[in-house]
C-alpha cells in the first residue's frame, strides 16, 4: 500500500489538513510541536482500523477538546496498482465509503473489506490497539516516543510468520515444542547440574554405591579376619584335644622325673673321676721332681769330666804354640841378615852407576863447547853484517816517492821539450862546400831546430832572420821551467841527476835485504839470542872441566843400570820376606797368650766342679738318687691307672646323654605347659571376639549389603541411562530448535544486514523466533540484549528491523508504507546521517512517511517536504 | 514299629534378599522364620516322631543373635526332637551358628548333629546317621561311615546328609560335598534325607531332597515343600508326602511382544493375578513396541508393581519403535519433529553408543508429551 493523499477534518486538534502528492519513496511531513503531526498518524489509524461507528472513549478521543464535531478522514492509497479512496466520518452522522479497482463499499462493509485487504482483525467493540488490531501497520507505523521500544509486533506476527514460511516453508515447534523442551530441560536438570556433573539422586546413588562398596570391602575384610579366627580356633581346639587325648602333660612329667633320677646317679662317678685325676696329677709331679734331681747329679759328673778333658787339651795346644814361636823367631833372624847384605849390594851398584853417568856427561859437554864456539863465531859475524846494513838503511833519506816525483818532473821536462821541438822551425842546411853557417857567432850543424827568433848567418850569403811563429816562445819558457823544477828537486835531494837517484834507491833495497838475511842467520844459530848462546858455551865449558875423562860407553851404563834395578828388586823381596816372617812370629806369640789364658780358665773350672760334686755326694750319694726315681715312677703309674679306671666308669654311664635327656624332658614339660596355657588364653579370646562379631550378624549384613549393591548398581545403570537419555533429549531438542530458528530467522538477518552495514559494520540482529521481538544485537561477535543498548542505538536498530520486516512483507505481497513519527530523536548527528542513508535505501523499494518537528534534520534527505 | 518324621532342609534363615529393596525384602527375610513356625505346627499336627533338618538351616554362620533366637522361638510349637545337620552354609566350624546356639542354652529337644555319631532314641525304632559338614566344602564323602555303622537289630536306619548326589544333579556342579547315589543301598538306609537342592525331589532310590520350605529364588524347581515321611520298617518302602508350606510364590515370566503391542507382557502378568500379594515376579520383556504402547505398558507395570509382592522388570530386550502415529502425536512439524527423527535414527543405529539413551529419550519425550509437556 502506498498513501497518496491524506485529508483530515476536525480530528482532535486538526481543523483541516490536506497532504497530497505523496511520492513512492521518502516523504517528510514537518509539523512544529503541537502542530498535530502525531494526530495525523492517529487519524490515519482511525481511518484504516477504527470502525466508523465506534463510540465511547475511542470516539471521544477523536473530538477536539471540549467540542462536539464530526471528525472526518479521507485517504487515497494505491494497492496492487489500483487507486483506492477511503473516507470515514466519526461521532456524528458516521459514515464510511471505500471505492477503487472498480469496487465500492459503504458502511460496515468498508471495515470488512479493509480487514480483508490488510489482514488485520478489527476490534469487536470499542477502540483498537495497534498491536492487537492493526496487523502489520501496528509494526510499521511508529508513534512518537515509541521508536526505541520493542517492536510490538503483536498482530503483525502472523503476517510475518506466513511471510517467512513462504520463504523457508517450515514453522517452529510452537507452544507444544517449547513445552517439550522445557520439560526436557527440567528432566535434564534433575540429573545434571550446570557444569554437567551428576546431581541429586543420580549423584547420591553413585555416592551411595561407592560408600557401600567401601563398607563391603570393610566387611569382607572383617569377614576374612573372622574366618581366620575361626580357622585359628579350630586349630587350637585340635591341638588341645590332642594334648588331652594323649595325656601329653602327665607323660612328660613322668619322663622328667625319671631323667632327673638317672642324672643324679651319674654325678657320683664324676666326683670319683675328679679325685683320681687330682691324685694322678700329684704323683706325676713327684716323679718328675725325683727325675730332675737325678739328672742334675749326672750332669755335674759329666761336666767335670768334660772340663778335665778340655784343660788337658788346652795345655797341649799351648806347648805346641810355644815351639812354633821359637822356630819362627829363628827364621826371621835369617831373613834380617839377608836383607842387610842386600842393602849393601844395592848401595854399591848405585854408586857405580852414578860415576858412569857423570863421565858421560862431561864428555858430552866438551863436545858441546867445540860446537857452540863455532856457532857463536858465525852468529857474531852475521850480526855484525846485519848491523852494518841496518845502519845504511837507517841513514838513507831517499824514498820511492821521491824518485817517483823526480821521474814525473823528468817526464814534464821531456814533454815540454817535445812540444817545443814540434813547434820549432826545422831547418836543414845543405851548404855548398865549405861554406858554413853560424848563429850568434857559433857554427851550426846541417840541421837546425829553432824555437825563437834567430839570426842565421850563412856564409856566403849573409844572415837569415828566422822567426818561428805559433807560441814557441811560450813553449820554450815552459820547457825551461820544467828543467829548472827538476834541477831544484835534484839539488834538494843532493843528487846529481835522476840516474843517481835510482842508484841510491837500489842500494837501499840491497841493504834491507841483507838485514833480513843476516837476522835469519843469527836466529838460526842462536835461537835464544847470542848472549844465551854465549852462556851455554860457558856452562858447557865449566862442565867439561870437572873430573877426569873416563871412557864410558852408553851400553855400559845401561848394563850398570839393569844390575842396579835387579839388586833393588831383590832388596824389596828381602824386605817383604822379613816383614812376613815377623808377622808370623807376632801371630804365634798372640796365640800362645790366648792358650795360656785358656789353660788357666780350664783349670779353675775343674777345681770348682770337683768341689761341687764332692759337696753333693756328701748329702746324698748317687745310688740313693737312683732308688728314689724308681720309687716315684711306680707311684705315678699306679695313680694313672686309678684315674683311667674312674674315667672309664664315668664314660660307661653316658652322663651327657643323661643330661640332655633331663634337659629335654624338663623343657618339654615347660613348653607344653606354656603352650596349653597360651592356647587356652587365645581360645578364650577368639571365642569372645567371635561371639561379639556373631551378635551383629556380620554374615547377614554382608550378604544384605552385597544384594543392595547389586540392586543399586542395576539401579544406577538404569538411572545413568535415564540421565544420559535426559541429556540427549534436551540436547537434541535444543539443537533442533536452534537450527530451525536459525533457518527461520535467516531472512530477517539477510534483509537487515544491508541496512545494518550502513550504521554498524559486522553486526547482526537476533529476533525471537516466536514473537519476532528483538532479542539481541550481536556486534563483533559480542551479543548484547536489546534492553541493554542505549536509547539511540535501540531506536536505530528498531527502525532498521522494521524496514527489514517491511521488505519481507512486501516481498510476500503485503506491501505497506512505513510511518515514522519523530522516530530518531535520540540519534546523534553522525548516526543520523547514517540513518538517512538507511532511510534512503529503504525508500528505493518502500514508501516511507517521516513525521518530524525537526525540518532541519531532514533537509539533506532529498525528499519532498510538506509542512502542516 | 513304624517311624514318621518330617524331612526339611535349606531354610537359609537370615538370607537377606538385599537386591529386593525396602519392605518387600524385609518381609521376605522375616517370612523365612514365619514359615518355620508353620513347619513346626505341621510337625505337631502330624504328630511326627522327629523333624530332620538336612543342612543349611541358617544362611550363614554369621547371622545375628536375634535371628538365631527368633528361629528357636519359631520351633516351639513342635516339642519333639529337632535334629539339625550342619550344611555348607552353616558348617560346624570351630565357631559356628551351632556353637553359638549351644551357648544360648537351647531346649533339650534341639539336637545338633555336628558329629558323625548315631542318634538314637524313639524306643529303638529308628536310628539317625548324620553326616555333618565341618567345613564348607568337604572333598571326602562324609556318609561313608554309614556303611559300617552298626545299629540295633530292627532299628530303622535313616541317613541325614547335605550335598549333591554324584552324577545326579548336574545343576550342582560343585565337586565337593558329594554323596554317592547308592549310599542308601550300601548303608542299608530306609531313607536318606538330603539337603542342598532347593526343590522337592527323589534323586535316587530311598534318597530324597525335601527342598526349601520357603522358596527363595526364581527357579522352576518345585520348592516350598516339606516331606512327611512314613517308614513302616527297616526295609519297608518309604511313603513320602510333599506338603506345600511356602508363603511366597516366585515366578519367572518372559514375554515377547511381536505384534507391536504390550499385550503379551500384560497377559502374562494377568495370569498371576490370583493371590498377587504373595507373588514375587521377575518379568523379562522382549520385542519392539510403539511409544504409545510403551507408555501404556509403563502405566500398567506400575500398577502390577504395587499389586505383586515384588516385581522385577528386565526390559533390556525391549525396544521402542516409534511409529508415524507416535511421531505425529509428538509433533508433525517444527523442531520437535526434527529432534524425534534424529533420536529415532540414533536409536535404530546399534553402532551408535547412544542408541540405548536415544530409545529412552524417545520414551521420555513421549511421556512428557502425554503429561502435557510438564
Amino acid at each position: 500500500m502506498k498513501l497518496r493523499r491524506i485529508e483530515v477534518k476536525d480530528f482532535r486538534k486538526l481543523g483541516h489538513v490536506v497532504i497530497d502528492d505523496l511520492g513512492d519513496g521518502l516523504n517528510v511531513i514537518v509539523g512544529d510541536n503541537e502542530a498535530g503531526k502525531s494526530t495525523l498518524l492517529a487519524a490515519l489509524r482511525a481511518a484504516l482500523f477504527e470502525r466508523h461507528r465506534v463510540g465511547g472513549a475511542a470516539a471521544a478521543a477523536m473530538q477536539p477538546y471540549n467540542q462536539s464535531v464530526r471528525p472526518e478522514v479521507a485517504l487515497e492509497f494505491e494497492r496492487d496498482g489500483a487507486i483506492w479512496n477511503l473516507r470515514k466520518a466519526f461521532c456524528q452522522r458516521q459514515e464510511a465509503q471505500l471505492s477503487g479497482n472498480g469496487e465500492r463499499y459503504t458502511g460496515d462493509a468498508v471495515e470488512d473489506k479493509l480487514a480483508e485487504m490488510f489482514g488485520f482483525t478489527p476490534s469487536s467493540s470499542g477502540g483498537t490497539k495497534p498491536q492487537e488490531h492493526h496487523g502489520v501497520f501496528g509494526l510499521l507505523w511508529v508513534e512518537q516516543g515509541m521508536s526505541h521500544r520493542q517492536l510490538g509486533i503483536g498482530a503483525g506476527r502472523n503476517h510475518l510468520a506466513s511471510a517467512l514460511e513462504r520463504e523457508i516453508g517450515q514453522v517452529t515447534g510452537g507452544e507444544r515444542g517449547r513445552a517439550l523442551l522445557s520439560a526436557a530441560e527440567a528432566r535434564r536438570d534433575q540429573f545434571w547440574d550446570k557444569r554437567g556433573n551428576p546431581r541429586g539422586d543420580f549423584k547420591s546413588l553413585a555416592g551411595k554405591i561407592e560408600d557401600d562398596r567401601q563398607q563391603l570391602a570393610d566387611m569382607n575384610r572383617q569377614m576374612a579376619e573372622h574366618d581366620e579366627r575361626v580357622n585359628r580356633l579350630a586349630g587350637i581346639q585340635n591341638i588341645l584335644a590332642r594334648y588331652q587325648r594323649d595325656d601329653t602333660l602327665e607323660v612328660l612329667r613322668k619322663r622328667a622325673a625319671a631323667a632327673r633320677e638317672a642324672f643324679a646317679a651319674v654325678s657320683g662317678l664324676e666326683e670319683a673321676l675328679r679325685a683320681a685325676e687330682s691324685s694322678a696329677e700329684r704323683a706325676k709331679l713327684r716323679h718328675e721332681a725325683s727325675v730332675a734331681r737325678n739328672a742334675t747329679r749326672q750332669k755335674l759328673i759329666a761336666d767335670l769330666a768334660a772340663d778335665l778333658g778340655a784343660s788337658e787339651s788346652a795345655r797341649l795346644a799351648r806347648e805346641e804354640a810355644s815351639a812354633t814361636l821359637a822356630r819362627l823367631d829363628a827364621v826371621a833372624a835369617q831373613a834380617a841378615t839377608r836383607l842387610d847384605k842386600m842393602v849393601e849390594a844395592e848401595r854399591a851398584a848405585t854408586a857405580r852407576l852414578r860415576g858412569m853417568e857423570q863421565a858421560l856427561a862431561r864428555r858430552q859437554a866438551a863436545q858441546a863447547v867445540a860446537r857452540l864456539t863455532g856457532q857463536l863465531k858465525l852468529a857474531e859475524e852475521a850480526d855484525e853484517a846485519r848491523r852494518k846494513a841496518l845502519a845504511l838503511v837507517q841513514g838513507a833519506t831517499l824514498t820511492a816517492e821521491d824518485l817517483a816525483a823526480l821521474e814525473k818532473l823528468e817526464r814534464g821536462v821531456e814533454q815540454a821539450r817535445m812540444r817545443l821541438e814540434a813547434a820549432s822551425v826545422r831547418i836543414t842546411l845543405h851548404p855548398s862546400a865549405g861554406q858554413a853557417a853560424q848563429v850568434g857567432g857559433k857554427p851550426v850543424g846541417a840541421e837546425l831546430s829553432l824555437s825563437r827568433d834567430t839570426t842565421l848567418v850563412l856564409e856566403g850569403f849573409g844572415e837569415i832572420g828566422i822567426h818561428p811563429g805559433g807560441g814557441t816562445e811560450e813553449l820554450a819558457r815552459a820547457a825551461d821551467q820544467s828543467a829548472q823544477a827538476l834541477e831544484s828537486a835534484l839539488r834538494r835531494l843532493g843528487l846529481a841527476d835522476i840516474a843517481a837517484a835510482r842508484a841510491a834507491l837500489r842500494q837501499q833495497d840491497t841493504a834491507r835485504a841483507e838485514v833480513k838475511t843476516h837476522g835469519a842467520t843469527v836466529a838460526a844459530l842462536a835461537p835464544n839470542g847470542i848472549e844465551a848462546l854465549r852462556q851455554e858455551l860457558v856452562r858447557n865449558a865449566l862442565l867439561a872441566e870437572g873430573g877426569e875423562a873416563q871412557a864410558v860407553e852408553p851400553a855400559d851404563i845401561e848394563a850398570a843400570r839393569r844390575a842396579s834395578v835387579e839388586i833393588e828388586a831383590q832388596l824389596r823381596g828381602a824386605e817383604v820376606e822379613l816383614r812376613e816372617r815377623r808377622n808370623a812370629v807376632e801371630a804365634a806369640r798372640r796365640e800362645l797368650a790366648v792358650l795360656d789364658e785358656r789353660v788357666s780358665v780350664a783349670e779353675t773350672r775343674c777345681a770348682r766342679l770337683r768341689e761341687e760334686l764332692a759337696s753333693a755326694r756328701a748329702t746324698a750319694d748317687d745310688r740313693l738318687l737312683d732308688e728314689e726315681v724308681e720309687r716315684e715312677r711306680q707311684a705315678f703309674q699306679a695313680a694313672n691307672e686309678a684315674r683311667d679306671a674312674a674315667r672309664a666308669a664315668l664314660a660307661g654311664a653316658d652322663p651327657e646323654a643323661k643330661q640332655i635327656a633331663l634337659k629335654q624332658a624338663e623343657q618339654s614339660e615347660r613348653e607344653i605347659e606354656a603352650d596349653i596355657r597360651r592356647l587356652d588364653v587365645e581360645k578364650r579370646e577368639i571365642e569372645a571376639a567371635l561371639r561379639a562379631l556373631g551378635k551383629d550378624g556380620l554374615g547377614e549384613q554382608l550378604a544384605l549389603l552385597e544384594g543392595q549393591i547389586t540392586a543399586a548398581e542395576a539401579k544406577l545403570k538404569s538411572v545413568a541411562l535415564e540421565a544420559e537419555a535426559a541429556k540427549l533429549l534436551h540436547t537434541t531438542l535444543a539443537d533442533a530448535q536452534r537450527e530451525t530458528k536459525d533457518r527461520w530467522l535467516a531472512p530477517v538477518r539477510e534483509r537487515s544486514a544491508p541496512y545494518l552495514r550502513l550504521i554498524q559494520a559486522d553486526s547482526d540482529i537476533v529476533l525471537h523466533d516466536e514473537t519476532f521481538e528483538i532479542e539481541q544485537l550481536v556486534r563483533n561477535g559480542v551479543a548484547e540484549p536489546f534492553g541493554a543498548l542505549s536509547v539511540g542505538a535501540r531506536e536505530q536498530i528498531a527502525v532498521i528491523t522494521r524496514i527489514a520486516l517491511a521488505d519481507i512483507l512486501r516481498e510476500a505481497g503485503q506491501e505497506a508504507c512505513i510511518v515514522l513519527d519523530d522516530a530518531l530523536v535520540n540519534t546523534d548527528e553522525a548516526r543520523l546521517e547514517r540513518m538517512h542513508l538507511v532511510l534512503g535505501k529503504a525508500a528505493q523499494n518502500q514508501q516511507v512517511l517521516i513525521l518530524t518537528c525537526r525540518e532541519r534534520d531532514f533537509l539533506q534527505l532529498g525528499a519532498p517536504i510538506r509542512r502542516m | 514299629m513304624a517311624f514318621r518324621f518330617l524331612h526339611t532342609a535349606d531354610w537359609q534363615i537370615g538370607k537377606p534378599f538385599g537386591s529386593i529393596p525396602g519392605d518387600a525384602g524385609a518381609e521376605l527375610r522375616s517370612q523365612r522364620i514365619a514359615t518355620i513356625g508353620e513347619v513346626a505346627r505341621l510337625a505337631a499336627a502330624r504328630n511326627v516322631d522327629a523333624v530332620l533338618v538336612a543342612g543349611d538351616a541358617f544362611d550363614s554362620n554369621e547371622v545375628q543373635d536375634r535371628t538365631i533366637l527368633r528361629t528357636l522361638d519359631a520351633l516351639k510349637p513342635f516339642s519333639g526332637r529337632w535334629i539339625f545337620l550342619p550344611g555348607n552354609h552353616d558348617a560346624a566350624l570351630a565357631h559356628s551358628v551351632w556353637s553359638r546356639l549351644r551357648q544360648m542354652g537351647p531346649e533339650e529337644n534341639i539336637v545338633i548333629a555336628d558329629r558323625p555319631q548315631l542318634i538314637e532314641g524313639w524306643d529303638g525304632r529308628a536310628v539317625i546317621l548324620p553326616a555333618p559338614l565341618t567345613r564348607r566344602r568337604e572333598s571326602l564323602d562324609q556318609t561313608e561311615w554309614f556303611d559300617t555303622a552298626a545299629t540295633a537289630e530292627g532299628a530303622i536306619r535313616i541317613g541325614l546328609a547335605h550335598g549333591s548326589v554324584a552324577n545326579r544333579l548336574p545343576g550342582a556342579a560343585e565337586a565337593s560335598n558329594e554323596i554317592p547315589d547308592n549310599r542308601a543301598t550300601t548303608a542299608g538306609l530306609a531313607y536318606l534325607a538330603l539337603g542342598d537342592w532347593h526343590g522337592s525331589l527323589q534323586i535316587a532310590p530311598r534318597t530324597w531332597y525335601s527342598g526349601t520350605p520357603e522358596t527363595d529364588r526364581h527357579r522352576a524347581n518345585r520348592s516350598g515343600f516339606v516331606h512327611i515321611v512314613e517308614l513302616d520298617g527297616p526295609d519297608a518302602p518309604e511313603r513320602v508326602e510333599a506338603v506345600p508350606v511356602s508363603h511366597y510364590r516366585w515366578h519367572q515370566v518372559e514375554a515377547e511382544m511381536l505384534d507391536g503391542t504390550c499385550n503379551a507382557g500384560l497377559d502374562a502378568l494377568a495370569e498371576l493375578e490370583a493371590d498377587a500379594a504373595r507373588r514375587v515376579v521377575s518379568l523379562t520383556l522382549k520385542g519392539g513396541i510403539s511409544l504409545a504402547e510403551r507408555y501404556q505398558l509403563g502405566i500398567e507395570l506400575e500398577k502390577w508393581r504395587n499389586r505383586f509382592h515384588h516385581l522385577d522388570v528386565d526390559d533390556a530386550g525391549l525396544f521402542e519403535e516409534p511409529t508415524d502415529d507416535d511421531l505425529d502425536a509428538l509433533d508433525s512439524s517444527g523442531f520437535v519433529r526434527l529432534a524425534v527423527e534424529r533420536l529415532k535414527a540414533q536409536a535404530a543405529n546399534n553402532a551408535d553408543p547412544q542408541a540405548a539413551a536415544a530409545r529412552v529419550a524417545l520414551r521420555m519425550m513421549y511421556v512428557d508429551h502425554m503429561n502435557g509437556g510438564r
